[in-house]
């Protein structure tokens, strides 16, 4: 029942790409190498960017990440300097700098087998 | 990894039952559009000489101050206090839908004083600085083998923030978070530092522990722990008055109970959580966005037939359906909110909480726009001055209406129902209690009074929200 129920919504709605369980156990672990930026992507990224509920685009998860950057990197910074959808103004980092938030976006949007 | 939220069984009965339906209907035009609404965001700054905007992240709440400040460490804080001339206040992840936060004056965030300071796993204690976020809490906790003994069912606010607006799970056994807190550190409005606990300074310690940020910057707080574990969950689907029913009785019996009112569906519901003493997991996707989806599809396709919406529910939604979880407990139990809402939310006396839901539930259903699922869950109660739970165990009932929309008559309607039942509103939520209610309802609400004149007798933590709840002049 809940398979033929997921086929009947996939149909009609565009569902976002599916992580396996190495991309989510990917972005679960990863962490930037700078020890300060470690630091403030533990403490305001991780929560929603590892984790598949959020709907935040997953860390390291390529799939998520490549609609968003041709944008380019000044519209990605705008959207986490003032918000955009669900992502909150400053992204919980009252104390990132616009290069921390570049270097976190790099980080995030980085494929794992890029780096 | 996957993990489900706890509205993923909601989802379990409500996009099963609709997708059919809602799938026939998808190809057509939508058949109403939300307004437009600003996004609703955390703190931020703005590049001109105005000050800094800040909305929460609803939209409910906004306004500009002078600055916003990220000391560094707890000289930092003091320091800025004691230079500030103004108000201040602290702002967490903005998920507090009453004006809270709002001043002209200077936020301050504690995003710097955030993580683990230590931990004692024999007394099974651990003291974090008051920046820390839920989910980084939890994880801290995780790897040094404990963990919080419940947990609310988002994952973003800051400790601090959590602790101060008496934030909650669920469990008829199970006080909220501050009723765990042992130790609180504060620095004062006139910059100086305060240590308090239930055998130092007791009296301020029972002020402080749910203050709204009114009695100056909490920086440090002590919480009891206890060994990490795992918690198995269940959700099932059972008609309202069935549910109804049988809901104290599955309070008694289980760790965490909850329930889930689906409107116009007759359906609700029912999540329990209880320890789970293997370590294998089951961690089914998370489609809670699906169920709001389908509800609200359901809403725009037949809200103006409720017999008919109700009736097309029956048919679709399959009962027998059930959903099986198990993880550590703290991935369980709160996670994120991708749909954004506002929400009023007000606890009762437990003997009152069936009651109380029917009443709601009936009003509710006089607005034929509402889709979004009411919550209903247990709280033991504590004895924080200002604790909605003061000296008595409670139901809570919360009412949600989805960014967007009109959300009004969450107040406007719900509160004389929460009135009628003598219910003490969430004080991070929408409500319509003021200062001539409170002191009828908190029996330290004087002497709360007193201790916050004492510590801050030009009332520089006070925002107009909070003069307002105190019943003090908009001047100091």
């Amino acid at each position: 029942m809940a398979c033929a129920v997921t086929l009947l919504l996939a149909a009609c709605q565009d569902k976002p790409p599916v992580p396996t369980p190495a991309d989510l156990q990917r972005a679960e672990l990863a962490t930037p190498d700078d020890a300060q930026l470690a630091q403030k992507y533990a403490r305001s990224c991780h929560t929603c960017h590892a984790n598949r509920a959020s709907t935040a685009p997953l860390a390291r998860f390529a799939a998520d990440w490549q609609p968003r950057l041709p944008q380019g990197p000044a519209v990605l910074l705008g959207h986490v300097r003032d918000g955009f959808k669900g992502m909150p103004a400053r992204g919980f980092c009252n104390d990132c700098s616009d290069q921390d938030f570049e270097a976190l976006i790099a980080f995030m949007s980085t494929p794992a087998n890029k780096d | 990894m996957h993990r489900i939220s706890r509205r993923k069984a909601l989802q379990a009965a409500a996009s099963v039952a609709l997708a059919p339906a809602v799938c026939a209907r998808a190809a057509d035009a939508p058949a109403t559009a939300p307004a437009a609404m600003p996004t609703a965001i955390g703190t931020t700054r703005t590049a001109g000489p105005t000050g800094v905007a800040w909305r929460n992240w609803s939209g409910s709440s906004s306004g500009v101050a002078a600055s916003l400040q990220t000391p560094s460490d707890v000289a930092a804080l003091q320091d800025l206090v004691r230079a500030t001339g103004g108000t201040v206040r602290c702002v967490g992840a903005g998920h507090s839908f009453a004006p809270l936060v709002p001043t002209d004056g200077t936020l301050v965030s504690l995003d710097r004083l955030s993580g683990l300071v230590r931990h004692d796993s024999t007394a099974f204690s651990a003291t974090f600085w008051a920046g820390t976020r839920l989910a980084q809490l939890s994880r801290q906790l995780d790897q040094a083998g404990l963990g919080l003994r419940n947990l609310p069912d988002i994952d973003v606010q800051s400790f601090a923030g959590a602790i101060s607006t008496a934030t909650h799970g669920t469990g008829a056994e199970l006080p909220a978070m501050h009723a765990d807190v042992q130790a609180l550190q504060l620095v004062l409005p006139n910059g100086t530092v305060l240590e308090c606990s239930p055998t130092r300074q007791p009296d301020l310690f029972a002020a402080a522990q749910v203050s709204l940020g009114s009695l100056g910057v909490i920086t440090q707080a002590t919480t009891r722990v206890m060994p990490a574990y795992n918690l198995k969950r269940r959700v099932w689907l059972k008609p309202v008055d069935v549910l109804l029913e049988q809901a104290p009785e599955l309070a008694r019996q289980h760790r965490h109970f909850e329930f889930y009112y689906l409107p116009f569906t007759g359906y609700a519901a029912g999540i329990t959580h209880d320890i789970h003493a293997g370590s294998d997991t089951l961690q089914p996707d998370s489609a809670d966005e699906d169920m709001l989806r389908e509800l609200r599809r359901l809403r725009d396709w037949l809200g103006r037939f409720p017999d008919l919406r109700r009736w097309v529910a029956h048919k679709l939604i399959d009962p027998a359906q059930t959903e099986v979880a198990q993880d550590r407990s703290w991935k369980l139990l709160s996670t994120q909110r991708p749909t954004k809402f506002n929400e009023t939310e007000c606890h009762v006396p437990r003997e009152h909480g069936i009651a109380c839901a029917r009443e709601v539930i009936r009003t509710l259903e006089r607005r034929n726009e509402v889709f979004f699922p009411m919550e209903f869950r247990f709280i033991q109660g504590d004895n924080a001055w200002l604790s909605p739970f003061y000296r008595r165990d409670s139901c809570s009932i919360a009412v949600h209406a989805a960014v967007g929309e009109p959300y009004d008559y969450l107040v406007q309607e719900i509160a004389p129902v929460f009135r009628k039942f003598n219910g003490r509103p969430h004080w991070g939520k929408l409500h319509g209690h003021t200062a001539r209610d409170l002191p009828g309802l908190y029996p330290r609400w004087k002497d709360f009074l007193e201790v916050r004149a004492q510590l801050d007798p030009k009332g520089r933590m006070l925002n107009p929200h909070l003069r307002s709840v105190f019943g003090l002049s908009a001047q100091a």
